[in-house]
């Protein structure tokens, strides 16, 4: 559904996205995480054929977004939320989403039903008729929402969905990012919310101007700290130690108190094999378990690294 | 193209509902009949003393078309009448830069501009869309101004005439051509100015260009130094298109999506 190779966007002398490359699936909800002037928001722009690449290629929906006529059907196809939730303060929230769907030329009947069922989904059908002026930045994301919804984009491209929103309104747009991925529609998720983009997303990137890295979230986890087993035993020996280290599968392990901390490839596989040698060994175990990390841990080595290098 | 695309009017259409509720807007668009369709016109004309000396008209001979067979008074009134046209072509010069500046740096500063540029529509019919809902409100408060005026000067003075004084040929081709050129003036230096600015009075001085000229031209009619001829206002109108069609490449350069999001927005 989008497709990016070597995708470079540079302003001047500055280099804002350096030769990216990603491709993301019908379905598929993708996440793109970076530190502040990442280029997220400039890919977004991109793919949403609202400002030209100055290298590489990149095709949304299989079409070009080079090609002038190709990138208005695109921006017909695709959905936006924007950083920055911008609406015509003076007209009502029902004008406001009408103009738009006009815009997306959609049948009048049709664009009716959306508006009305996503200001009754995101709790905003009593204020239809009022003012966009006073409204709180809640209400506000909640109606960029709907606006970035009500034309059945096939591609959703989302800054920070649930930036401003309470806990219930931030719940509900997470269950309709869920429903969208149902409907077969692709979602292109930018946040600095880790925990949420675990939780959406299928797979991630991450981006500082260049790609770091790209994949599921629980792998971006294990690429960047590998996976540990803890097996706490009532007393370690030496002997036990020695044991578990020889063994083919450990990369490495450490004693920390009455715990091994033992690094493995796949504990699925290796712990079986692990607790019957150190069982053999006279080992008396008293838990097993792995370590984890969180995407937060992963994320900020992965950033942490780039910026040292 | 053929016609207006359906983007365009839709862009017209929610212009014209944003205008109709600005307040700013509405009052400074009112402004306009209220001093020089009435407050003007019957100042001077309630002003004009009944006997008027040929020496009080010395200045204005030959300025008036058509003077030989008229009287002093008859004189004095049509040159102070004639003196207004100016301020016919200031309105749908100044008008457009309240509404465009608003409409364009207002939507630069409401954020309102990314989302704009996302939908399928094309960057030519937003700036067509922007230019008539500037354009078509200044042209009609010109026209409804004028109206007003015609009015007012013609049943203040068809006793004294006879017949009625407004509109001549200079006025209705200054109203009909010069007016509306120099309206898309005002807006397409609008886009230009706002394309470099975010701060809405800056984009609202654009006004001044036009301010400077317009009362030039009244002051020197006025003191009987000028008289706008037909000829005039044609050559007017001819330089106001090419400045115009300038303008409008200008501003296409100006108002591109790339432009319009990494430096405006």
């Amino acid at each position: 559904m989008i497709e990016a190779r070597r995708l470079s966007r540079r302003f001047g002398d500055f280099s804002a996205v350096d030769s990216i490359d990603l491709e993301v699936g019908e379905g598929e909800v993708f996440g793109l995480l970076g530190p502040n002037g990442a280029g997220k928001t400039t890919t977004v722009r991109m793919l949403a054929c609202l400002i030209r690449p100055t290298g590489g290629a990149a095709y949304v929906c299989g079409r070009s977004v080079y090609d002038p006529a190709a990138a208005r059907e695109i921006r017909g196809m695709v959905g936006i939320l924007t950083e920055t939730s911008g609406f015509y303060d003076e007209l009502s929230v029902y004008k406001n989403l009408r103009f738009y769907a006009d815009l997306y030329k959609m049948d009048h009947q049709k664009a009716q039903q959306n508006i009305d069922y996503y200001l009754r989904l995101f709790d905003l059908w009593d204020v239809r008729n009022s003012r966009v002026a006073g409204f709180s930045k809640g209400m506000r994301q909640k109606l960029a929402l709907t606006r970035c919804l009500v034309h059945e984009p096939r591609v959703v491209f989302m800054d920070e969905p649930t930036s401003g929103l309470d806990p219930e309104s931030a719940r509900i747009v997470r269950d309709s990012i869920r429903s969208l991925k149902a409907e077969g529609r692709t979602i292109f998720l930018c946040t600095h919310n880790l925990d949420e983009a675990e939780r959406l997303c299928d797979r991630i990137a991450i981006l500082d101007k260049r790609i770091l890295s790209v994949d599921t979230p629980q792998r971006i986890k294990y690429s960047a700290y590998g996976r540990k087993v803890i097996v706490r035993l009532d007393c370690i020996s030496d002997r036990i130690a020695s044991i578990v280290h020889g063994m083919d599968h450990v990369r490495r392990v450490e004693s920390r108190g009455n715990d091994l901390l033992i690094d493995v490839d796949d504990p699925d596989t290796d712990n079986p094999e692990i607790i019957s040698a150190i069982v053999g060994a006279g080992g008396r175990i008293q838990y097993v378990g792995e370590q984890r990390h969180t995407l937060e841990d992963a994320y900020i080595k992965l950033v942490g690294d780039r910026v040292e290098h | 193209m053929t016609g207006l695309s359906i983007d365009v009017v839709t862009i017209v259409k929610k212009e014209f509902e944003e205008v109709i509720k600005n307040k700013y807007i509405l009052t400074t668009m009112a402004s306009f009949p209220l001093v020089f369709s009435i407050a003007i016109p019957l100042l001077y004309l309630l002003a004009i003393p009944v006997n008027v000396t040929a020496a009080d008209i010395a200045p204005f001979k030959g300025l008036i078309p058509g003077a030989e067979g008229m009287t002093s008074r008859q004189i004095l009134i049509s040159v102070l009448v004639q003196s207004n046209l100016p301020f016919y072509l200031l309105m749908p010069a100044v008008i457009p830069t309240v509404i465009s500046s608003y409409s364009i740096v207002g939507e630069k500063k409401c954020g309102t501009l990314e989302p704009l540029l996302a939908t399928p529509v094309s960057t030519r019919d937003v700036l067509a869309g922007k230019t008539l809902a500037a354009v078509i409100p200044s042209v009609a408060i010109t026209w409804v101004s004028f109206a007003i005026y015609s009015l007012l000067v013609n049943s203040m003075t068809f006793d004294i005439f006879g017949y009625t004084i407004v509109p001549d040929l200079i006025w209705l081709v200054a109203l009909m051509v010069t007016a509306p050129l120099l309206s898309i003036m005002s807006v397409y230096l609008s886009v230009v100015v706002s394309s470099r600015v975010s701060d809405i009075r800056a984009a609202q001085q654009v006004s001044a260009v036009f301010v400077i000229p317009v009362l030039s031209v009244f002051i020197l009619e006025l003191f009987g130094y000028l008289s706008l001829t037909l000829a005039m206002i044609i050559l007017l109108s001819i330089v106001i298109g090419i400045v115009d069609l300038v303008l409008v490449m200008a501003s296409a350069r100006a108002f591109r999506r790339d432009e319009i999001l990494t430096k405006w927005a």
